[in-house]
């Protein structure tokens, strides 16, 4: 025999509908978290590499003055590390008795640009290092 | 009382208490972000700390290039050191780390032979001369981590036309 149900409180009825449409509002700030950690962590790799390589660049800038080759020691430090080099600027200044070499890498060479659809776009954004050593042919 | 049931029976039965789930998603979210902080400030603290072991290293091996340059090609010995710190402390001022000058640990002359670096030997021969420069640097922690020092060594000798970064043989990973 079935029991004829009359009344259901509202706070006893099911809602997994719901908890959906909870889950559907939150996981965007979730993910752009997680993203936004991701890219971070390249950033902050690809900062390092661009430091270094600008320092690469002030060394055979000391040491040649040429600004071909200063180019090529930044470039095959970029590459290593995955960095593309396209877009990359390199500016060789001497000054007194030193080299300064500025390397200014576009941010988009360095990490896939994740959060664009979220409008966090690294887009235009760039990477500079620069380095000072000392004439030293 | 006696509450009505969902399921079918042949008799009346009492129903489960159940918990209410509204925000429940929102409580997870909550409560997670403590743990994305973390994972950021995590990431933030490691990547400063990489990037000014870099810098650092760079000026120091600029400041030690410049003074052993310097120091070498001079022939007066006093006044060769007297104006490889100028050069030195030029090199120091223009390599910023992390925004900041770093600071002077140690700046020690001395002669480079075989491999092997000995601090203040009087009057070494040109192709001798080496600066062993240390510098070091606070990186402020952010988002609460701890403040790290750190600390980098370079050591350059002149070989008689220039002077070259090298390491010592009896210490390799300090310098």
């Amino acid at each position: 025999m079935k029991v004829a149900v009359t009344h259901v409180p509202r706070r006893l009825r099911r809602r997994n509908g719901a908890i959906t449409i909870e889950m559907i509002l939150t996981s965007p700030i979730l993910v752009i978290s997680v993203i936004g950690i991701f890219e971070m962590g390249n950033l902050v790799a690809s900062t390092n590499q661009v430091a270094l390589s600008a320092r690469n660049g002030a060394l055979v800038a000391s040491m040649l003055g040429t600004s071909s080759d200063v180019g090529a020691a930044v470039n095959d430090t970029l590459l290593q590390s995955g960095i593309t080099t396209a877009g990359v600027s390199v500016t060789t200044a001497s000054a007194g008795t030193g080299v300064t070499v500025t390397v200014n890498v576009p941010l988009q060479n360095t990490c896939p640009d994740f959060l664009t659809t979220y409008g966090f776009s690294i887009s235009g954004k760039t990477v500079i290092a620069t380095v000072t050593m000392p004439l030293n042919p | 009382m006696k509450r009505a049931c969902l399921i079918h029976s042949d008799t009346t039965q009492p129903l489960p208490r159940v918990a209410s789930r509204r925000g429940f998603a929102v409580i997870w979210l909550l409560g997670s972000m403590p743990i994305l902080l973390a994972a950021v400030a995590f990431v933030v603290s490691i990547g400063r700390l990489d990037l000014a072991r870099t810098e650092l290293k760079t000026a120091a091996e600029a400041a030690a290039l410049g003074g052993a340059r310097v120091w070498g090609q001079s022939t007066d010995d006093a006044a060769g050191q007297t104006a490889a710190m100028v050069r030195i402390n030029e090199m120091i001022t223009a390599n910023n780390v992390l925004g900041h000058t770093p600071t002077v640990v140690t700046i020690e002359t001395g002669a480079y032979v075989g491999g092997v670096f000995t601090s203040s030997v009087s009057v070494p021969t040109q192709t001798q001369r080496a600066y062993r420069i240390t510098l070091s640097t606070i990186v402020i922690g952010k988002l609460g981590a701890a403040n790290y020092t750190v600390r980098s060594q370079a050591l350059a000798v002149y070989n008689g036309s220039r002077a070259v970064l090298t390491y010592d043989a009896l210490n390799p990973s300090a310098s």
